[in-house]
């Protein structure tokens, strides 16, 4: 009896309380940069496309809404040469992010994306390349990377030594 | 494993204090892979037995059970040991091989995301596995430069961890020189000298072999995709007629790209291609993606203008598959009503259900093999002289444990490579055996090798040099009437009592050479005579066929083998094409394409005429000259064909058929083992199998009005239950009744409906990606699986994913092992067939005996002038002869112009000069070559390539000097 | 009773204007019930269409108007189309009875309180029916529920008012707020007053006692094959009823018009709308009890209660004569 009244009491002096309610359109809500929203394809600090099509993120995604197609340029990086995203099936979760091993994919907190035609919420790599590094701004995987790629020769990527010379007698 | 697998002693071990039971005489590594226990390892292989290079394999051994320190012993060097006690999960051990893993990574290049092994990669499941997680090597790593290998391979060289399996398979399994290990200490080089092209014939089981990324598929590199996003199903290779099982990977193109197949890999089959693939088979696929590919209905266009401008070859266009089937059915029905007579050419490439249906459609006196005289008459050949029951085709294992191979004038290397790999470990039988008599296993592989000089007696009689020389004990080259005289010789050196046996007149083979062969044979208790259709000699298949009649007497009589299977002689005879024995079940000797064309020329039917070719080109079979008077001599013909080919240009409807591995059906390999290939995936465009195009058609003739009102019963009957056939193993009971020979069918897998615990098997991995959104640009909304009539397995991820549960499962995965390595997982033991049922049952032949007929002998020689006359001698090229794989990028490139071989001898004679282009002419017809010179060729003998794309047939077996001239620059 | 033009205007009058009144409130209260609630829960509430989202109402007249007439394939047409009403002819024909203020008032009767817990007896049929007409187990469930509970607590219901009856000496509801001139009956039936509380809740299935609704267990109880319109008129007839007992509280136990300064009738909208708000509070506050605990409190707890609160209040007034 005494606790009924308490409730009734507890929620009475609600009516005093301030409402935690944003009111959206009105009024932006903050949301962190780390915010899990529209996904975007960023580029290395030298302005080249950092997906390289590894396809880790296709295989993270849970609603298997990601999907794309490797090729190879002349100048020897991977590249998709598509890269698909369909938001209408896309949850959010960020695990195409984790999973990317290039800083190439990541979220934004970017959620204004409605559409009336479902078809619209198909987004192709033109869609979703930004002109920026996004978050991590000094990372390129292929300063790191063993592969060769123009400009990069054997050797020349971080912490490597010089290529051996296995017709040398000096081994 | 190379040791026999016979009844085996067993031995009680423990390991992490757990009991086991496990066979004797193999080493602690496979018997922990037997018990599915997960120890990482990296030079060892089953194929090529252990070297202990890697250290990664360590476990601990105690001397007893008191013992609590233990010893670190490699797993892979040591013998299993009844009553011995192990511990795999010992911190020691763990930390060993932790250790081993990371300074085997060390100078790993951080490329995982742009490697073409990531995700099927040992070294990555063996990192895991090790527990490496985290990179403390703070130094430079050190690096190579990459070699250019040719179209197939990719180099990486810094991806490499020096375990050595890829010298091991290439130079000591494969019998390749150009790879070599270079270098020395940390800098070791595994590359050729230079760049350039790896000239061995299996370089592509490089890329399976290697645990990690140094090798990679070049072609499978171009529409790369990962492991996880490819469907498979058990496919059988359709490139020549050993019958390897492939597992082909697919996967649909996002942006509508037709071109579906990625790669094909190898699929294990302990009695056929066990580990490896030829690289026409491994690189052959992408014929299904070339730009000749038909992917829609096409007719040709009956403008009389446009038709004069493109010469004999028509134009087509495009049409819908209803108003094709329509127009087929037009034809069906006038051939119903008696009004058209409708010729079916079958195919030794395509499947027997295929072949029986376009049978059923025509009827059996209307159906004839495409294959000309000489080819059939040589299968019907094979066919009676593998019924003999004093032979058997022996399968890869008991070839490569052949204490003597004979290799009767067939270039296996080149018309049936698989075959030739296991001859190449047949050359270390011996040494395998003296091993055996010292106490040391099988699997010491380099314990084993350093028994040099003892070798398996191997004869190889062959028409040019061969790339089993090598290994060649004895090596003749001589005419296959040499050939003929060799065996029939050896025969009579087995059956006779005593007597002088006189050695044959060949060049380069003296009697000294040929009396240790006769010993040799004589002493021999498994030997395996192998030949083949390929020197298109009947006499050569008899002799061969005596020979081992020869040996089985003998095998009886001085061996007293207790079993019968033991007492026959071990044949092998290599077929041309996938299906080549199929389709010899299927027709007489006189239903080829020759008497086809005699028939066509002596009479004249008052109906009209419809050429129905299914999946074979006249062209390639028949002179263009006597190919071109049967085209004429028709009023229409309709093509179902895989690629556009010569005959196809000619065609007036063309129906897009599938590839191999775009259909379900049934194929009979040289050993006579008919083996089911199912749907890898959907097939683009209008594609589909070319029985499902004519059962289409039946059906709507049937419709048609009036078709039902004349017309013989027989016939009606036949086009009826055509028509009916819904599913490919309603044809294969179909032919399992109306052909003794082919029972077995109706047992040869599961059928169409039938689940295993009311699932289907899955083509995708369950880890496939991108299914929401491969087809979203066209239509967000998904779309359904496509249903599969034929076998019990969807084109999805719904169903079974484990190959252990079910044997359409071809997706070699487990947990923890993502590369191929994961076979293990479902074998009992490393190197053992594959658990559950394997595809393939042999056809159900009654045993005749054989009694070699001379009328059925070859071509009678002209002029008894040898220096008049060339004896025309076929050269295979596995690039280039194989009809299909030559529509492959990566092959074409590497595949030379057709060329004619001459003794210099001869050439001198003829007045050419090597290297200039020469043109044979025979009744019309005209072969331009490229001569080259060969000092291993007989004397007045031509070796033509055979089965290039440009000119596929080659001239008759003689030809005199002057139909040879000068060709065009 | 006069019978003159005037009077009969002004009796129309009053009978329009009490169930127009009546009507609009209950729509208003659709709206002032999400609000309240919405600030008891620290949210705004509906607040987006018109001032105050006051035009909400209007919005779900619109939306429940135009939803399509649905009547299930199974379902029991007649009665399915008929239970909505009755709730609804019910609830509206007790407010009858129900004395404003002096002058306002559609009918005096001797029996009025007997008339209230007739029509309110009345109305249970209308969810019963429904339920059953319906054709759903989840339906039927809930009806069987609504009709146990409602004859339950109809028993205390008219018990608990007894106590009122005897102070005042009447049924007649005008006569029983003039006898609150010199006190609320609040005081000295404070235990009626709550025991009638209590059970006008179970009456009108409102929460915390909706358990002939209970959407957790019976998806949306008697109707859940409601849709459209006919839902609205149960969801009015609800409203109805949570404004009636209000009604009634008032006129029983808080003297009705009764007060200082302000007119008779602001005096009753002021003292209606506080218990209005209580109702919600309730709901906003309580979870709802099992089925168990609801019948075995009902009969267990208060009927005993009701009857000792009759026994009390009859001895006293023989005791004081």
């Amino acid at each position: 009896m005494i606790s009924i009244l308490r409730s009734l009491w507890l929620v009475f002096r609600h009516l005093f309380t301030r409402r935690v309610t944003v009111e959206y359109p009105e009024e932006m809500p903050y949301l962190a940069p780390r915010y899990r929203g529209r996904i975007v394809l960023t580029r290395d600090p030298d302005g080249d496309e950092r997906c390289v099509a590894c396809n880790l993120c296709a295989v993270a995604c849970p609603p298997d809404c990601i999907s794309l197609q490797k090729m190879e340029d002349a100048d020897g990086r991977w590249r998709p040469e598509f890269f698909r995203i369909n938001f209408s099936r896309c949850i959010m979760c960020g695990l195409c992010e984790d999973a990317c091993p290039t800083y190439a994919i990541q979220l934004t907190p970017d959620f204004e994306m409605c559409e009336y035609d479902r078809q619209n919420m198909v987004y192709e790599k033109e869609d979703l390349l930004i002109n920026g590094p996004g978050k991590y701004h000094e990372y390129s995987f292929y300063r790191h990377a063993g592969k060769t790629v123009s400009g990069k020769a054997k050797g020349e990527a971080a912490g490597e030594a010089k290529p051996v010379n296995v017709k040398s007698l000096n081994l | 494993m190379l040791k026999a697998g016979n009844a085996q002693a067993m031995a009680t071990i423990t390991i992490d204090n757990r009991q086991y039971e496990v066979d004797d005489g193999q080493n602690l590594l496979s018997a922990c892979l037997s018990l599915k226990k997960n120890l990482p390892y990296f030079c060892w292989h089953p194929a090529l037995g252990s070297v202990g290079a890697c250290r990664q394999c360590a476990v601990v051994l105690f001397k007893d059970a008191d013992d609590q320190r233990g010893t670190l012993v490699m797993s892979c060097m040591t013998p299993v040991k009844d009553g011995a006690i192990y511990s795999i999960d010992a911190p020691t051990a763990q930390d060993f091989r932790a250790g081993i893993i990371e300074n085997l990574m060390t100078n790993h290049p951080h490329d995982c995301p742009v490697c073409e092994e990531g995700g099927e990669c040992h070294l990555q499941d063996m990192t895991l596995m090790s527990g490496h997680t985290q990179r403390r090597f703070q130094g430079r790593k050190r690096t190579h430069n990459n070699q250019y290998l040719g179209p197939f391979i990719n180099h990486e060289m810094n991806r490499c961890i020096t375990c050595y399996r890829c010298v091991r398979f290439y130079r000591d399994h494969a019998g390749g020189t150009d790879l070599q290990a270079l270098g020395r200490n940390h800098q070791v080089y595994f590359g050729r000298q230079e760049d350039g092209l790896l000239d061995n014939g299996f370089s592509g089981n490089l890329v399976e072999v290697c645990p990690t990324g140094v090798f990679t598929d070049k072609t499978y590199s171009r529409h790369y995709v990962r492991k996880w996003d490819l469907q498979t199903a058990p496919s059988v290779c359709e490139h020549c007629a050993v019958g390897c099982n492939t597992a082909p990977g697919a996967r649909r193109d996002g942006k509508g790209d037709p071109r579906q197949l990625r790669r094909v890999t190898n699929l294990f089959h302990r009695q056929i291609n066990g580990y490896f693939l030829c690289d026409r088979g491994r690189f052959g696929y992408e014929y299904a993606n070339s730009a000749a590919r038909i992917y829609t209905p096409q007719a040709a266009l009956t403008q009389p203008l446009i038709q004069t401008t493109a010469g004999s070859a028509k134009v087509h266009q495009s049409l819908s598959p209803a108003d094709a089937v329509a127009r087929l059915a037009v034809t069906i029905a006038q051939m119903r009503s008696g009004n058209r007579r409708v010729i079916g050419i079958g195919s030794s490439r395509s499947s027997l259900e295929n072949n029986f249906a376009l049978q059923t459609l025509v009827g059996r006196e209307h159906f004839y093999a495409g294959l000309d005289e000489r080819s059939l008459a040589l299968l019907k050949l094979v066919d009676r002289i593998q019924r003999d029951p004093r032979v058997h085709s022996p399968g890869t294992p008991e070839i490569e444990r052949a204490d003597m191979v004979i290799v009767l004038g067939e270039d296996i290397a080149d018309t049936a490579p698989r075959i030739a790999l296991a001859v190449r470990q047949a050359a270390r039988s011996a040494q395998i055996a003296r091993a055996g008599e010292l106490k040391i296993p099988a699997w010491q592989d380099d314990s084993v090798r350093q028994l040099t000089g003892i070798r398996t007696p191997l004869l190889v009689a062959s028409a040019e040099r061969t790339d089993l020389d090598d290994i060649a004990s004895c090596r003749v080259r001589a005419a296959p009437e040499q050939m003929v005289a060799l065996a029939d010789v050896l025969a009579q050196a087995l059956t006779a009592e005593s007597g002088e046996i006189h050695a044959p007149d060949i060049a380069g083979l003296d009697t000294g050479e040929f009396t240790a062969l006769v010993e040799q044979l004589k002493q021999a208790r498994h030997p395996v005579i192998v030949s083949g259709c390929g020197l298109q000699s009947q006499e050569l298949l008899q002799a061969a066929a005596r020979l081992a009649f020869a040996v089985a007497g003998h095998k009886e009589a001085n061996h007293r083998q207790t079993d019968s299977r033991e007492a026959r002689a071990a044949l092998y005879l290599a077929c041309p094409e996938a299906n080549s024995l199929g389709l010899a079940q299927l027709c007489d000797a006189r239903q080829n394409l020759n008497q086809l064309h005699r028939e066509r020329q002596s009479e004249h039917t008052p109906q009209p005429t419809t050429l129905l070719v299914m999946e074979a080109d006249l062209y390639r079979q028949l002179p263009a000259s006597v190919a071109d008077q049967l085209c004429a001599g028709v009023d229409e013909i309709i093509q179902l064909e895989i690629v556009h080919n010569r005959t196809s240009a000619r065609a007036d409807l063309i129906l897009p058929a599938a590839a191999t591995p775009e259909y379900e059906g049934t194929l009979v390999n040289s050993g006579g083992l008919a083996q089911r290939h199912y749907a890898v995936y959907e097939g683009s465009g209008w594609i589909q199998a070319s029985w499902r195009w004519l059962a289409d058609a039946a059906a709507a003739s049937g419709e048609l009005a009036g078709a039902e009102l004349s017309g013989d019963e027989e016939t009606h009957a036949r086009l009826q239950s055509l028509a009916r056939w819904r599913h490919v193993t309603q044809l294969s009971v179909a032919l399992a009744e109306s052909y003794p020979e082919l029972a077995p069918l109706a047992e040869l897998g599961p059928d169409w409906d039938q689940t295993i615990e009311g699932q289907k098997t899955a083509r995708q991995p369950h880890r496939y990606s991108g299914r929401t959104a491969i087809q979203a640009e066209r239509q967000v909304a998904e779309y359904k699986p496509l249903p599969d009539d034929d076998a019990p397995m969807a084109f999805s991820m719904e169903g079974i994913q484990f190959a252990c549960q079910s044997p359409l499962q071809a997706n070699n995965w487990a947990p923890g092992w993502n590369s191929n390595q994961a076979i293990h997982c479902y074998q009992p033991k490393p190197g053992a067939a594959r658990l559950g049922h394997s595809s393939g049952q042999p056809l159900a032949r009654k045993a005749v005996v054989f009694h070699s007929d001379s009328a059925a002998g070859d071509a009678a020689r002209p002029t008894a002038d040898p220096s008049d006359g060339f004896r025309i001698l076929p050269l295979y090229r596995m690039f280039g002869s194989g009809e299909l794989s030559n529509y492959a990028g990566a092959i074409a490139s590497v595949t030379e112009e057709p060329f004619a071989v001459f003794h210099p001898q001869d050439l001198e004679l003829l007045s050419l000069t090597a290297g200039q282009q020469i043109a044979i002419t025979e009744s019309g017809d005209r072969w331009q070559l490229l001569a080259k010179v060969s000092d291993t060729i007989p004397r007045h003998c031509i070796g033509v390539s055979t089965g290039f794309t440009q000119m596929a047939s080659i001239p008759g077996a003689y030809i005199e000097r002057e139909q040879i001239a000068p060709g065009d620059a | 009773m006069n019978t003159g033009h005037a009077d009969i205007a002004m009796t129309l009058l009053n009978i329009f204007g009490v169930l127009t009144t009546a009507v609009l409130l209950t729509a208003l209260l659709t709206w002032g019930e999400r609000r309240l609630l919405g600030f008891w829960q620290d949210r705004p509430g509906p607040n987006r269409v018109g001032p105050f989202g006051l035009m909400q109402v209007v919005a779900d007249m619109i939306k429940l108007f135009f939803k399509e007439d649905f009547i299930p394939r199974f379902a029991d047409a007649p009665v399915f189309l008929l239970a909505p009403t009755i709730v609804m002819a019910t609830t509206l024909l007790a407010f009858v009875v129900v004395p404003f203020s002096p002058a306002v008032g559609v009918i005096d009767m001797h029996i009025g309180l007997l008339f209230f817990l007739a029509m309110s007896a009345l109305a249970v049929y209308s969810v019963v029916l429904g339920a059953y007409a319906s054709g759903n187990k989840y339906a039927l469930l809930g009806g069987l529920r609504a009709a146990a509970q409602t004859v339950s607590y109809e028993v205390f219901m008219g018990l608990s008012l007894m106590g009122v009856v005897m102070l005042a000496g009447s049924f007649d509801l005008r006569s029983i707020v003039m006898a609150q001139e010199n006190g609320w009956f609040l005081l000295p039936q404070m235990l009626g007053c709550a025991i009638f509380l209590v059970a006008g809740i179970a009456e009108s299935h409102r929460l915390p006692l909706d358990l002939p609704e209970a959407e957790h267990e019976l998806t949306a109880g008697f109707h859940t094959e409601y849709s459209g319109m006919k839902f609205g008129l149960f969801f009015v007839g609800e409203y109805l009823s949570i404004l009636l007992i209000s009604a009634l509280v008032t006129t029983l136990f808080l003297g009705g018009w009764l007060g200082p300064w302000l007119p008779p009738l602001v005096w009753f909208a002021l003292k209606t709308f506080a218990l209005v708000c209580l109702f919600i509070l309730l709901r906003a506050a309580l979870p709802r009890p099992r089925y168990d605990q609801l019948m075995a409190f009902g009969w267990k707890v208060m009927l005993p209660l009701a009857l000792l609160n009759l026994v009390v209040t009859g001895s006293v007034l023989i005791w004081r004569g």
